[in-house]
């Protein structure tokens, strides 16, 4: 079962090398948004494993509250991108399972994402087998 | 012989003689007593010429100028001080009347002669006037006369005494005395909220008319601490304790507050003074001014504003370049996934540099020290971030990093040869994936060093002869540090930068 994976992000060509790296490393990514609003709109269609989310965006919200919108409807797994500058001031929504500070390692990237969808992507393959 | 008549003439004549013997010892003592007399006399008046030569001596000798008229005004006495004072000798006024010399100033001649009538007719027989006089020379000078007039039964006039004090020194040094007082009053007026004076328990005595003016209260209300009640709300009790203390303690006076002015604005005021003292070092007066610092405070908030606008603006930048430094690592990382390994990995290479560059704006901008970064920081993120690129947890990181702060022009080139030298490391000298690479960064008495060492396999012979881009790049960053670089191996590789701190 491949991670399908949502990517919040304002900068595109940042956004599309993270998703060309975790697609060669065996994810899908069902969609980019650059707004918070449009990820929270259009979230429940789309109904990803997990969300890249970065703190900085097009928006008019931040990560976090964006992050704090989508716990509202589901508990899908969030992981928070965000520059040095804010990982102190990030208010830590419930459903934030990481802050990953940029730049980071794309390997390391896959490698929590796995970690994180560990318990949830096996039952369901399970149940699917 | 008539014996009879011989006999009673005897005794006539011996009464006769008698009579005359009598009459002569009358006149004898009569003369005696003349001349007791006329001794008498004699020895008075050498008593009385005594005592007027005394008394002549003494008025002639007095410090204060002695000047005598007599009954028809005439001058009979004019004293030695008299001469000196006016310039005049005796026998040059002697037997002259008041206006018969130019000595009474032109201006107060009208007085003198109000005072002359008042003596001369009896209203006063003692009256003290001052007014000025000239001397011989023509210079002018200011007199006290303390003046008595003697007059008989009859009420005619016998004589004018006049002693007189010149007083002109003084009557200049108070004329500058009232000057330069004059003129620091004026100085205070210059200055907004001007100057002030203090007894020494605090309480004013005299503040500028331009303080008085600007907050609204008279000398009599500021004399009674109503400049108290002027103060800003926040600034009256702490300013009045403050004052206290100072008062007490004969400190320094220097404070800042704000007073109310009559525009119903609070303005800024430096207040600064110093106690007087008298020769005993006995605090008489305090003294000092206070300054209008409205303008000072607002260019200093708006220097203040301005600076943190630039420094917001600095750390924008920083960031921008960081992320847009980001946004090339991730161009290559797009072209890296269509592109065979080799490129693959130059590219990835290319990336490592990129990282060493944009670590430092974003400690820059995070640290809000825009132009130095320090060592420790800067190794210790930038080895974590090589070690991670390239999924080596297994490899062990020391460092042994001075507190040395550097600036963005040496330490970028420094970041780019220490990610040559992990990445060299971590590439080839551990064939089994553990090992252990130590940086140490080092301040001595010129330079600073950078070392970095691994027990690794070593470098291979002629290392530091290939034609790689790291090496290149090593060797140039180098020389544009002014250093060397030195390779040689210990346990493992062992590289050693050497640069001049400047």
């Amino acid at each position: 079962m491949k991670p399908r994976v949502l990517i919040v992000e304002d900068e595109l060509i940042i956004a599309q090398d993270i998703k060309g790296s975790l697609e060669l490393l065996g994810c899908t990514v069902v969609a980019i948004f650059v707004k918070g609003e449009d990820a929270v709109k259009n979230f429940s269609s789309l109904n990803p494993d997990i969300v890249l989310m970065d703190q900085n965006l097009k928006g008019s919200i931040k990560g976090t509250e964006a992050a704090n919108r989508i716990g509202a409807i589901s508990d899908v797994p969030i992981i928070l991108l965000s520059a040095y500058i804010d990982r102190n001031s990030v208010e830590k929504e419930k459903n934030i399972v990481a802050i990953v500070p940029k730049p980071f390692n794309i390997d390391d990237l896959h490698r929590l994402i796995l970690e994180t969808l560990k318990d949830r992507l096996q039952p369901l393959g399970k149940m699917q087998a | 012989v008539d014996n009879s008549s011989t006999s009673s003439e005897a005794e006539k004549k011996i009464e006769a003689l008698q009579k005359e013997n009598a009459d002569l010892n009358l006149e004898l003592s009569r003369i005696k007593d003349a001349i007791l007399d006329a001794r008498r006399a004699a020895k008075e008046d050498e008593h009385m010429y005594e005592l007027n030569q005394k008394l002549e001596y003494h008025v002639n000798n007095s410090p204060l100028a002695v000047i005598e008229w007599g009954p028809d005004l005439r001058l009979i006495r004019w004293s030695g001080e008299a001469e000196h004072i006016f310039g005049w000798k005796a026998e040059e006024v002697l037997g002259k009347k008041m206006d018969d010399f130019p000595w009474i100033y032109k201006e107060d001649i009208g007085q003198v002669e109000e005072v002359t009538k008042d003596l001369t007719s009896g209203t006063e027989m003692k009256r003290f006037s001052e007014n000025r006089n000239y001397t011989k020379d023509g210079s002018v000078l200011y007199c006290q006369w303390y003046n008595s007039s003697l007059i008989d039964k009859s009420g005619k006039l016998q004589s004018i005494m006049s002693l007189v004090l010149d007083i002109t020194k003084r009557k200049l040094n108070e004329q500058r005395l009232s000057e330069s007082e004059k003129l620091y009053r004026t100085i205070g007026e210059t200055i907004d909220y001007g100057i002030w004076i203090t007894d020494p328990d605090g309480r004013n005595v005299y503040a500028s008319e331009s303080f008085l003016r600007l907050v609204g209260i008279t000398q009599q209300e500021c004399s009674d601490f109503g400049w108290g009640d002027v103060l800003h709300p926040d600034d009256s009790e702490r300013t009045i304790e403050a004052w206290k203390q100072c008062a007490k303690t004969g400190n320094f006076w220097d404070i800042e507050h704000r007073y109310k002015g009559v525009d119903g604005q609070y303005h800024p005021i430096l207040a600064r003074g110093l106690p007087v003292r008298d020769e005993k070092g006995k605090i008489i007066y305090w003294a000092g001014i206070n300054l209008d610092i409205s303008n000072l405070k607002k260019a200093e908030a708006q220097i203040k504003k301005s600076l943190e606008e630039k420094e917001v603006l600095l750390k924008e930048i920083h960031h921008r370049v960081k992320n847009n430094l980001q946004l090339i690592s991730s161009l290559l990382s797009l072209q890296s996934m269509n592109s065979d390994e080799k490129v693959k990995q130059s590219l990835n290479e290319s990336k490592g540099r990129i990282r060493s560059i944009s670590l430092v704006h974003e400690i820059l901008y995070e640290t809000n020290d825009f132009s130095n970064i320090e060592a420790p920081r800067y190794f210790n993120d930038l080895g974590r971030n090589i070690l991670a690129a390239y999924g080596r947890e297994k490899v062990k990181l020391a460092f042994h990093v001075e507190k040395i702060s550097l600036d963005l022009t040496t330490a970028i080139p420094c970041g780019i040869i220490l990610n040559e030298l992990m990445t060299n490391s971590i590439k080839y000298a551990f064939p089994h994936g553990d090992g252990s690479i130590t940086v140490s960064f080092k301040a001595d008495q010129l330079d600073h060093v950078l070392n970095v060492t691994d027990d690794g396999i070593g470098l291979p012979q002629g290392f530091d002869q290939k034609n790689t881009l790291g090496i290149k790049l090593i060797n140039t960053l180098a020389s544009q540090l002014s250093g060397s670089v030195k390779y040689g191996n210990e346990k493992g590789a062992s590289i050693t930068l050497r640069f001049p701190s400047k």
